[in-house]
């Protein structure tokens, strides 16, 4: 990452998933998708994160590890760059056979907003995916491409996927972990 | 000036040559630009020099290198054998119908197209990642391109390499969720805990 530049980095395409400068993630769009820092951006969780540009022409994707028949969920953060991006902003996110376009809600308190897919998974592999799906420029040169963030992508193990209060459920499963990891 | 600028030398271009830098003069033949190899139209341009009408974009610093028909610069660089390596530099396309730069650590190559204008500056920080299968590997950097003016071609500066960490896979945490869920005994629990 270049320390004094605000201009983030762009991850060309890459096809393979062994070689990433995105580890575990490959770029499968012709466009490129940029990496973001906290320094010069707005970032949900952590030091980085990715801002998906020029709506379908940027593509992240995984292959996560799954169990046919199982119930997961896809979690992730969806922000603001806060770097002047005309809104909409909105990310369509594939995991499997489900797909949903979400939206981001501004808001004075933060910068974004955790989202959730839920799947089944049908084999052992299963891929997820994000591209933005408007083209967005930033508000001041009409020109420049930006676009939504997305950041703390994870793929639980969830076997209540109708379960209104489920990061409730999970931050409970996370303390039952933690209080047999005690024991 | 990068985090880890070591590993390439001169990859901001800055260094002076033996014989000065050229003003607005085509540098060829070998060793003509500090610590890199070249071959072809390679240029060290100066920030503010024109060609044409055209300012010439240097990203960072004084001193950019432009690479002109089939040109190429190279560089050998001490790595981490297994390990692998994400290349940074800022490109700018300049005169060129269709710009595309190709970057390679022989045998594995990726072209960048530089078509796109991601933003109004006219260059952009780039990322692309290389598998160090030896103790050294061969940085090249190639314009690919046949244009009607030899000279036009990217312009790239501030090239670097810093070696990746790569996390490891999740699947073990996926387990221990899966082994808490099935209410498991708590051997096997503390087990998976361990493996996670």
């Amino acid at each position: 990452m270049f320390t004094n530049t605000s201009l983030g980095v762009l991850l060309p395409t890459n096809l393979d998933e062994e070689t990433s400068s995105l580890p575990g993630w490959i770029v499968e769009s012709n466009r490129a998708v940029r990496y973001i820092d906290s320094d010069h951006y707005s970032v949900p969780q952590g030091r980085r994160a990715v801002e998906l540009l020029s709506g379908k022409e940027g593509i992240i994707s995984q292959m996560v590890q799954t169990t046919p028949d199982k119930l997961y969920s896809l979690t992730f953060s969806l922000g603001h760059a806060n770097d002047k991006c005309k809104e909409p902003l909105a990310v369509m996110a594939f995991a499997g056979d489900q797909a949903q376009n979400i939206h981001y809600t501004p808001n004075s308190n933060s910068t974004f907003q955790t989202a959730n897919l839920n799947f089944t998974a049908k084999a052992e592999r299963t891929r997820i995916a994000f591209y933005s799906i408007y083209y967005n420029t930033r508000s001041d040169d009409m020109s420049s491409l930006c676009g939504p963030v997305v950041d703390d992508v994870r793929v639980w193990f969830s076997n209540s996927n109708a379960l209104p209060g489920l990061s409730l459920f999970r931050l409970g499963l996370a303390l039952l972990a933690l209080a047999l990891l005690l024991v | 000036m990068h985090d880890d600028a070591g590993l390439v030398a001169n990859g901001d271009f800055e260094a002076t040559p033996s014989n000065g830098f050229p003003n607005e003069a085509i540098v060829e033949g070998p060793s003509e630009v500090p610590n890199w190899k070249s071959n072809g139209t390679v240029e060290l341009v100066e920030s503010g020099q024109k060609q044409g009408g055209m300012i010439l974009i240097v990203p960072q610093g004084r001193h950019a290198v432009r690479l002109g028909n089939d040109a190429e610069i190279s560089q050998e660089v001490t790595v981490e054998k297994g390990s692998i390596y994400s290349v940074t530099f800022c490109a700018a396309r300049t005169c060129a119908q269709l710009e595309s730069l190709n970057v390679s650590v022989p045998p594995a190559s990726q072209t960048i197209d530089l078509q796109t204008l991601y933003n109004v500056q006219g260059w952009n920080p780039y990322a692309v990642s290389f598998n160090a299968e030896e103790e050294t590997f061969r940085l090249v950097f190639k314009n690919p391109g046949m244009e009607d003016d030899p000279t036009c071609g990217p312009i790239i500066d501030n090239i670097a390499i810093k070696k990746l960490f790569t996390p490891p896979t999740p699947k073990g945490i996926l387990l221990c969720k899966s082994y808490i869920n099935h209410r498991f005994s708590y051997p096997i629990i503390l087990m998976s805990a361990l493996l996670c």
